[in-house]
């Protein structure tokens, strides 16, 4: 069920960051996620997520995360990706997906209480007349295997800025203790 | 605390995002650059106005989603960030780090990490650089080796505090 962040007053927080909405699911399990009417009064988005994929999996317990702009469910993702598995240097690549293929979220079966953790930034969201970079990193260990993640992104949308971000966690969604936090970063005269 | 200190946007123009007079009063800076360039390019990042090219040793690991690539300089006279996106409609995001940009007693690291995708192409990179000068941060610009970048680019400068003073 998507949950409309209330709109920040820039009068009534401090500093830069501002938070604008959260998400555990009062502690329990959920699938995706959806943020709605999100405020076009910052100059940035920053999505923190801390997260573990409810299907067990098999190793190395890399299962993924996706990300889905304003509802678009067309091939217009895509990203490069490098990242460090312990015993390799690997960068690759995907395109015109239905989503982002972001960053890994790490599977229940890598052993109790493991978490992934990823933090995006998408700069300029509220342009409408040039595509959406956005920029990954995660980390995730796993006590034998594990992943330091970083990701540049695309959403060839130049039409809109960014009004919702949905949040889709791998195969079996995210388990308990999973949690998303959407924050505004604000610049001069915001 | 993060405090927006001061902004650039460019207006077609622009080669070079230059903050200057930047206040002593915080404990670290931080600069959220979105640029795009409609050629080849690389985006530089100089302090207190020094080209030198014996002052900015610096190192990257980079991939091009086929291959992963480590570079390195100690003769350059500003420090790489990244390579741009040469695109006109895709533009490049990073984030660049200075800590403890007022202390006398250190020589400065800048640390970076962004990138941009063109569906087909693209790079994602993190870099790191010594500013061997141990003179406080009053002036950052960062320069774009291709030129004038397009409209619409932008850098904004932050300062992070642990303190209650307030920015611009």
């Amino acid at each position: 069920m998507p949950i409309t962040p209330a709109a920040a007053s820039a009068g009534s927080v401090k500093g830069a960051v501002v938070p604008i909405a959260y998400y555990n699911n009062a502690g329990s399990a959920f699938g995706n996620y959806t943020f709605s009417n999100i405020p076009q009064t910052f100059q940035d988005l920053m999505v923190v997520i801390y997260g573990r994929d409810a299907s067990t999996g098999t190793s190395p317990w890399m299962s993924q995360l996706n990300y889905r702009f304003n509802g678009d469910a067309g091939t217009n993702y895509s990203q490069t990706r490098l990242y460090g598995s312990g015993s390799s240097a690997v960068s690759d690549r995907v395109t015109s997906q239905t989503s982002t293929n972001t960053d890994p979220l790490v599977f229940s079966g890598a052993g109790a209480n493991i978490f992934s953790t990823t933090v995006t930034h998408i700069l300029n969201y509220t342009n409408a007349s040039i595509y959406k970079t956005f920029i990954s990193r995660t980390s995730a260990d796993a006590n034998g295997t594990g992943w330091a993640v970083i990701t540049a992104g695309l959403w060839r949308n130049a039409s809109s800025g960014i009004t919702s971000l949905s949040v889709y966690g791998g195969v079996g969604g995210f388990t308990a203790g999973s949690s998303i936090e959407l924050f505004g970063i604000r610049s001069i005269g915001q | 605390m993060m405090i927006p200190i001061a902004t650039i946007t460019a207006n077609g123009s622009t080669s070079a995002f230059d903050f200057q007079n930047i206040p002593q009063t915080f404990t670290h800076l931080q600069l959220r650059c979105f640029v795009g360039i409609n050629t080849g390019s690389v985006f530089f990042c100089a302090i207190n106005n020094v080209y030198n090219n014996t002052k900015y040793p610096w190192h990257r690991l980079y991939g091009d989603g086929a291959s992963t690539a480590s570079g390195s300089s100690t003769t350059d006279n500003q420090m790489l960030i990244s390579d741009l996106a040469n695109s006109a409609t895709t533009f490049g995001s990073f984030i660049i780090d200075i800590l403890d940009y007022t202390n006398t007693n250190k020589n400065r690291v800048i640390k970076s990490i962004g990138g941009f995708d063109k569906n087909g192409s693209g790079q994602v990179s993190t870099s790191s650089g010594l500013y061997i000068d141990t003179t406080a941060v009053s002036r950052i610009t960062l320069n774009s080796s291709g030129g004038n970048v397009l409209a619409g680019s932008r850098v904004d400068l932050y300062g992070i505090t642990t303190s209650s003073v307030t920015g611009a």
